[in-house]
Parts: structure tokens; sequence; C-alpha cells
């Protein structure tokens, strides 16, 4: 089977934001019947699934909320690129003619306030975390403090930035941030890491998105370019709540080799 | 004085080195030392002391506490912002390090900079890690 006979054919969602008493895999579930019923297709019609959350449990137990078909289901655990490794996989099952119907899901419910990973789990030593080093937000701080002295960039750029995704942000009713705010607010916001502030990040969220992937065009369905942006918008959210970091644009990139009938 | 890890720097009357390695084929540095080459694979490496004194390639204030663990310190109410920086050994590698300064008025790129020690976190006196200051006279 080639690359060019395998697309995405449904996308679904379950809106950003906190949702206190909804558990990762119940939102992750909401998303797959929301792509199942994009696609037109069932449950049982899927015969391969793979997804994942970071800090939302193990994709494949979604299974007892969606079904007991008996499909291979593989559980992807990879930081930021956790949905977009389960999209790969899956494409690449459906090249190989191994599954002709296939389900895609990334979730996740993080707790407020920057990530805490153990060293240990990196192969660093556990004096790299006690020590103060084991901070993601310090290593974009460092990067972008780099990029600003190359390229003769300001804080007012990096807040420019941000208030675009803000913006952007309220006109998407999925959205984990709704309200547009000011690159004064976004500057005079909490100085997290130098030069870095609170509203320059994309702070940890809640939600979920599936996509569901088949071998063939559906009858009446055929790849068009104009329609892709939609489905990597939604496939790029697999990983993230937001589209402001490097890995989702890589991902996006990335994406350029997925067909979309939608 | 003991060091809060084994194998990360020297700790005796001497001034403090940083514990690297170096890559017998193809000559790459890297810190922390490790076994083999991260850019040639080969496991032909030996140990060597970094350069003392580099210049600061990046740096950042880091401005609320860590949480805890991984970070030793478990009272958010005693924390102090500290300085965090990639110090360029030239020839050699840049190490990662904490900063003996954390105000962004008397940090900038390209500033000379050397390897002192200063207390670990949250460790009982005596405890030290390795941290970079500001070459004095050359601010």
């Amino acid at each position: 089977m080639s690359a060019e006979a395998v697309g995405i054919i449904g996308a679904g969602m379950h809106r950003f934001g906190r949702h206190p008493g909804v558990s990762g895999l119940q939102m992750a579930a909401s998303a797959a019947r929301a792509a199942l019923a994009d696609a037109g297709v069932s449950w049982a019609q899927i015969d391969f699934a793979a997804g994942g959350s970071d800090a939302a449990g193990n994709a494949d137990t979604s299974v007892s909320l969606l079904g007991l078909t008996g499909i291979p289901f593989i559980n992807v655990k990879n930081g930021c690129a956790t949905g977009g490794s389960a999209l790969t996989t899956a494409h690449a099952m459906l090249c190989a003619g191994s599954a002709d119907l296939a389900l895609v899901v990334g979730f996740d419910k993080h707790p407020p306030g920057a990530f805490n990973p153990l060293p240990e789990d990196w192969g660093l030593g556990a004096w790299y975390g006690e020590t103060g080093l084991m901070l993601t937000t310090q290593f974009f701080a460092l990067k972008i403090q780099r990029y600003m002295s190359e390229h003769g960039i300001t804080a007012a750029t990096l807040a420019r930035v941000a208030a675009k995704a803000f913006r952007n942000g309220s006109l998407n009713p999925n959205a984990w941030r709704r309200k547009p705010l000011s690159e004064q607010e976004i500057l005079a916001s909490k100085m997290v890491n130098y030069p870095l502030t609170q509203f320059m990040f994309c702070s940890p969220g809640e939600g979920a998105v599936a996509l569901v992937l088949a071998q063939q065009p559906q009858p009446g369905k055929t790849p068009d370019p104009n329609t892709r942006t939609a489905a990597e918008s939604a496939a790029v959210a697999v990983l993230s709540c937001c589209t402001r970091c490097s890995v989702c644009s890589n991902l996006a990139s990335d994406l350029s080799g997925v067909h979309v009938w939608l | 004085m003991t060091p809060i890890a084994a194998g990360l720097f020297t700790c005796g009357a001497a001034l403090p080195r940083l514990i690297g390695s170096q890559c017998a084929r193809c000559g790459v540095v890297a810190f922390p030392s490790q076994p083999s080459c991260p850019k040639c694979t080969s496991a032909k490496v030996t140990e060597r002391l970094l350069a003392r004194r580099g210049t600061l390639w990046s740096w950042t204030v880091q401005c609320f506490p860590p949480k805890s663990p991984p970070y030793a310190v478990a009272e958010p109410g005693a924390f102090q912002p500290y300085g965090v920086g990639y110090v360029e050994l030239p020839g050699e590698v840049r190490v990662e390090a904490r900063l003996t300064e954390a105000d962004p008025d008397r940090l900038r790129i390209g500033m000379p900079m050397e390897l002192t020690l200063i207390p670990a976190p949250g460790r009982e006196p005596g405890v030290v890690t390795y941290a970079f200051r500001p070459v004095r006279g050359q601010e």
C-alpha cells in the first residue's frame, strides 16, 4: 500500500480547558466518538488504534468506554510528540497493509503549573533536578534568549506572537485559551523565566483529539489540498494545547505526507 | 566539601574543574563525562578536565520555585530567583549550569565566566554543586 492511498477521513475533538470531574480517558473517548461520526464509520469497523497521553493514563484502556472489539491498540508515550508519534504509527500500519481503518487519539489532563519530570527517567543524575536545572520553561528561555541575540528580536516581538495566538484561540470554541490578551498584558504578566512571561508560554491543560485514518478514500471523498488545513490543525492539537511551540510546528510539516479526505 | 554527585567535578585543595570526556577518535568533548562518544559513537573516550573559564552563550533567570521533587528545596516560601546559563568553554563544549548572578541587568551573552562551587540547594552544609560566576573586573 503506497502512502498515496492512506489518509485522514475524520477528526474529532474534546475542547481544551479545565474539566473537573472529567477524566482524560473520558475526554479521549469523547474525541474518538466525534472522529468516528465525522468519518461515518463505527468503532467496530476500526481494526487498529494508537494513542497516548503524558499524564492521563493509557490510551488503550479507553476500549472499556468505546467497546471491547478486540482490536490491537498501541500505547504511545513520547512527550510533546505523543499525538504525532501515534499518527505516524497508524499511518505506517495502513501503508504496510496491516490495517484498513485506524483510530489515533491524543489526550491529556495536566495539573496546573510547570512539569516536574524526574531526571532519572531522562538518563540524567538526580543532582540535575535537585539543583533546579530540570525545567522545560528554562530550556525554552535559554533557547529564545540566544535566538533573540542572534536575530535582533525584542520582547515586544514575543508579545506580538503570543497575542496572535490568543487572538486565534478566541475564535476557536475548542481552544484552551479563549480570551484575547493585549501585547501589554502579555509583557506585564508574571515573569516565569527571563525573558519569557506567563502568557508567552502555553500552560499545561486538558483536552483530547482523535483522527480516523483509512487506506482508501471513502466513496465521494477525494484528496483535496484545500481541506487539509482543518485536519492538520486537529492533528496538531493531538499533542498540545496551542500551536505556538516548535514541536507542533514540526508536526505540521511532518504531516505534509499525510493525505486528508474530509 | 562534598560534591553533590561523584564524577561531576574535582573538589579539593586546588581550584575546581569540571570532569568531562573526550573522544579518542573524533575529539568531541562531552559533559558530564560519558563512556561513548555522542557524535561518532566510538567507545574510546578518555577523561578530560575542562577549562575553568568560558563565555556566557545564553542565560535566563528562574523566577518561580521548581516543584519538589525533583528540586531539593521543598519550601517554596524560601525561594530566591537564580540564574541559569549555557557557558561555552572554548574549543570544548557548552555546559548548562547555575549562575551566581540572578540580576538580568548584570548578565549578557558573551560575558566571561569562570567555574565556582556553591552550596547544593536543600542539602546539608558542606555539600556543593558547580556554578559559573562573572569574571571579576571584566563585567
